[in-house]
């Protein structure tokens, strides 16, 4: 074995299946902390991106708990959701008995899915207790359209805000011609296939679509025949929502197969993928993100050193929590306390300056509007592209931004209010 | 046409390692009489010591170094602690394998992390070997198949073709009968399962660095695995290879073809709307759960597979 038993490793994984903590019911109240459970996916493949998550978390609050002045504090205690809704439903039960008001995370959008409605199902029962969700990644733009709910609020741009900047770019693109559609088999996989095709549909009507494909998520362990596939279609360009290593081995497949296509992703800058890329993605492979690495404000300059630091294995890749937690630092203030009803009216149509531009959360649908980019791969510069990500030499240009005004995108949420 | 060639070739590539797997599964399981549920974890150490050893010391140093560690290791569990669980019967001795399939998970994710680890092939095999239909056969893939077909060969030679080969033969057969005729079949036993494990373990150099390395690669082609040899007959190694290749396959031509379930169906169209919405199925969608379809399929009708010998 090369590497020494990462002691800190041990007590993270022996706190993350732990968590349970020995406070009794509603021991929250007494304390100056508010209490958040997170959950994530910390095992199973797709492990790196809940533990991503979950330090990414840690620090953001670190440095919320920080900051001079700060009256309230918030506590996160993590939970492994193991990417089932079984499991997710249980670690619910838990925390709502033992008086924890916030709850965050959980995985996949089918899990966030059940959680919603599981919360849902709670408030209507237990009034005066109500539990908010606070949603970092779950992008399924059902949960603020046909699935909304009042206690729900999303903090990072759905799926369909994401593709219209996606392809808004791709449609300036006059290389592009024939598109290639391949998503994980499930709700999000779906909306980024059925997106892709509306949109595509409306900005550049002489684009084909020479194929769709839908896999099993995190069970394919050889994309070499998918890329087969694509090569035989005569596409130019993949469309994918794919990530973590659905991501990774889709790469690699297509560079050993020397599938020369142009990819636009939502999810290239993380988890393996732009080692997978190297010098083969360069120029040719795009991303929609939250956040743009080469222009960090202060607070996210501190963030990003801090977590590099701590947990170097760990890339910064996604914006969303720290929105999230300085919104909800915001609605604390601004309802003067700290009980979910109440915050919940405060961060309806909230406004705050967050890590990249103003964001605000709509009060309609809970769907927070906030600056996306469109970034490309390349050789890191040290301007446009600062560092290299991941250890490599590697990382994102930013080509185009967008102002959270510009990707508002319409809803049909009709929100049941509590009266 | 021109993507079923790669397909085929793909598959192959797959199914060869598949029986790595399956093969020294099959071999062990004639040997104890039970699933080795911790086969496939032998294969995921055998990834990550090739990993580790290849940081240090280079991919083709790890890749003798790390099978014979796994086969090292595979004979302290049979030599220490399945041999006194044997004598208590069948169920202690799954336990234990089950068991351990849980602790290695925990042990590997608490020593190389949760995420999957960056072990590749060296520069030397990410060429391309050779270019067919407009697509590229990857080098590291035809590597696949000279290890696997080199590996298996060899095994083959010393059970059939050496002295040994027969008594290890013979002490599967009817070990009682080759301890009086003096020989240490405890010793034979060892031997069989550290080469159960070697191989898992080369499968594991090999696989670990085409596929993925990571902790949940043992529990994805551990159910694999499993499948191919209840299919192929328990303790067939001519079944599991043939398994091998049908489910290596099955996935890599199903996902090539572009068939909704609906096209083969026709007139089961409009019946309900749930049948619709498995009508609408694409082929390419089907291929994770047909290799569990086999196996039920299998176990319904010929319930000793394809080529065993004995009833599950």
């Amino acid at each position: 074995m090369t590497r020494k038993f990462d002691r800190r490793h041990v007590l993270a994984g022996l706190g993350g299946s732990l968590a349970l903590p020995a406070l009794g019911a509603r021991g929250w109240a007494q304390s100056p902390s508010v209490k958040i459970a997170q959950l994530e996916i910390l095992s199973g493949g797709f492990a790196l991106l809940g533990e991503s998550n979950a330090r990414a978390v840690e620090i953001g609050v670190e440095e919320f708990n920080a900051r001079p002045g700060q009256a309230v504090k918030l506590e996160v205690q993590l939970f492994d959701s193991k990417g089932s809704a079984q499991e997710a439903q249980t670690i619910f039960s838990q925390v709502a008995d033992q008086g924890v008001r916030y709850v965050t995370g959980g995985g996949t959008s089918a899990v966030v899915g059940s959680l919603i409605d599981a919360i849902g199902r709670y408030n209507e029962r237990n009034p005066g207790k109500e539990i908010l969700y606070l949603n970092h990644q779950a992008i399924d733009p059902d949960f603020t359209n046909a699935r909304c709910s009042y206690w729900h609020f999303r903090f990072d741009p759905h799926v369909l805000m994401r593709m219209d900047a996606l392809t808004t770019f791709l449609a300036v693109d006059k290389s592009v011609k024939q598109v290639f559609l391949i998503n994980q088999d499930y709700a999000f996989g779906h909306q980024v296939q059925n997106g892709a095709k509306e949109q595509l549909a409306t900005k550049r009507r002489d684009i084909k679509i020479v194929g769709e494909e839908l896999h099993p998520i995190g069970r394919v362990k050889d994309f070499s025949p998918f890329v087969a596939k694509i090569k035989a279609s005569g596409a130019d360009t993949i469309i994918t929502g794919n990530f973590g290593s659905d991501l990774v081995l889709l790469i690699r497949a297509a560079n050993d197969a020397g599938l020369d296509v142009k990819f636009y992703t939502y999810y290239a800058n993380a988890l393996g993928a732009p080692t997978a890329l190297g010098e083969a993605g360069v120029g040719r492979t795009r991303l929609v993100t939250g956040m743009d690495l080469n222009a960090l404000n202060p607070r996210m300059q501190w963030i990003h050193k801090r977590l590099r630091e701590k947990y170097p294995k760990i890339e910064l890749f996604h914006a969303a929590y720290f929105d999230m937690i300085d919104m909800l630092g915001a609605a604390f203030r601004k309802a003067g306390s700290t009980d979910p009803r109440a915050v919940a009216k405060a961060l309806e149509g909230l406004t705050i300056e967050g890590i990249s531009g103003e964001i605000t959360m709509r009060a309609e649908d809970h769907q927070m509007l906030a600056p996306l980019f469109v970034q490309t791969f390349g050789a890191a510069d040290g301007v446009a592209i600062k560092k290299g990500i991941e250890g490599t030499n590697f990382g994102f240009r930013t080509e185009g931004r967008f102002k959270a005004s510009e990707t508002i995108q319409p809803h049909s949420c009709v929100m049941k209010r509590p009266g | 046409m021109d993507f079923i060639f790669p397909a085929a070739l793909n598959a192959i590539s797959y199914g060869l390692l598949l029986f790595m797997l399956a093969a020294g599964l099959t071999l062990v399981f004639s040997l104890m009489g039970v699933m080795n549920f911790a086969h496939a974890s032998l294969y995921m150490l055998g990834a990550y010591f090739a990993y580790s050893i290849a940081r240090q010391a280079g991919f083709w140093v790890g890749l003798v170094a790390a099978p014979l560690l796994v086969a090292g290791l595979g004979m302290l569990i049979e030599r220490h602690v399945l041999r006194h669980l044997h004598a208590r019967g069948h169920i202690p001795e799954l336990l234990f394998t089950f068991g351990l399939v849980l602790v290695i998970e925990e042990i590997v994710k608490l020593v190389w992390g949760l995420g999957a680890v960056d072990y590749r092939v060296p520069p030397e095999l990410r060429g391309t070997l050779f270019e067919a239909f407009g697509t590229r056969f990857p080098m590291h893939k035809g590597f696949v198949i000279l290890v696997a077909l080199a590996s298996l060969g060899a095994i083959w030679w010393l059970i059939a073709r050496t002295r040994t080969g027969l008594v290890v033969r013979a002490a599967l057969a009817n070990p009682a009968m080759v301890e009086s005729l003096g020989h240490d079949v405890g010793r034979i036993f060892t031997l069989v399962f550290g080469l159960g494990a070697g191989l898992a373990g080369i499968a594991g150099a090999v696989g670990g660095a085409v596929l993925v390395t990571e902790p949940a690669m043992a529990a994805h082609l551990g159910t694999i695995i499993f499948v191919i040899v209840v299919v192929g007959g328990l303790g067939s190694i001519k079944g599991a290879f043939i398994a091998s290749l049908l489910i290596g396959g099955l996935e890599s031509v199903l996902i090539a073809i572009d068939v909704r379930l609906s096209d083969l169906l026709m007139p089961l169209k409009g019946l309900s709307s749930g049948l619709d919405a498995v009508l609408a199925l694409k082929a390419s969608q089907l291929a994770p759960i047909l290799p569990y379809l086999l196996m039920v399929a299998v176990l319904v009708f010929r319930p000793r597979g394809l080529f065993g010998e004995r009833e599950v």
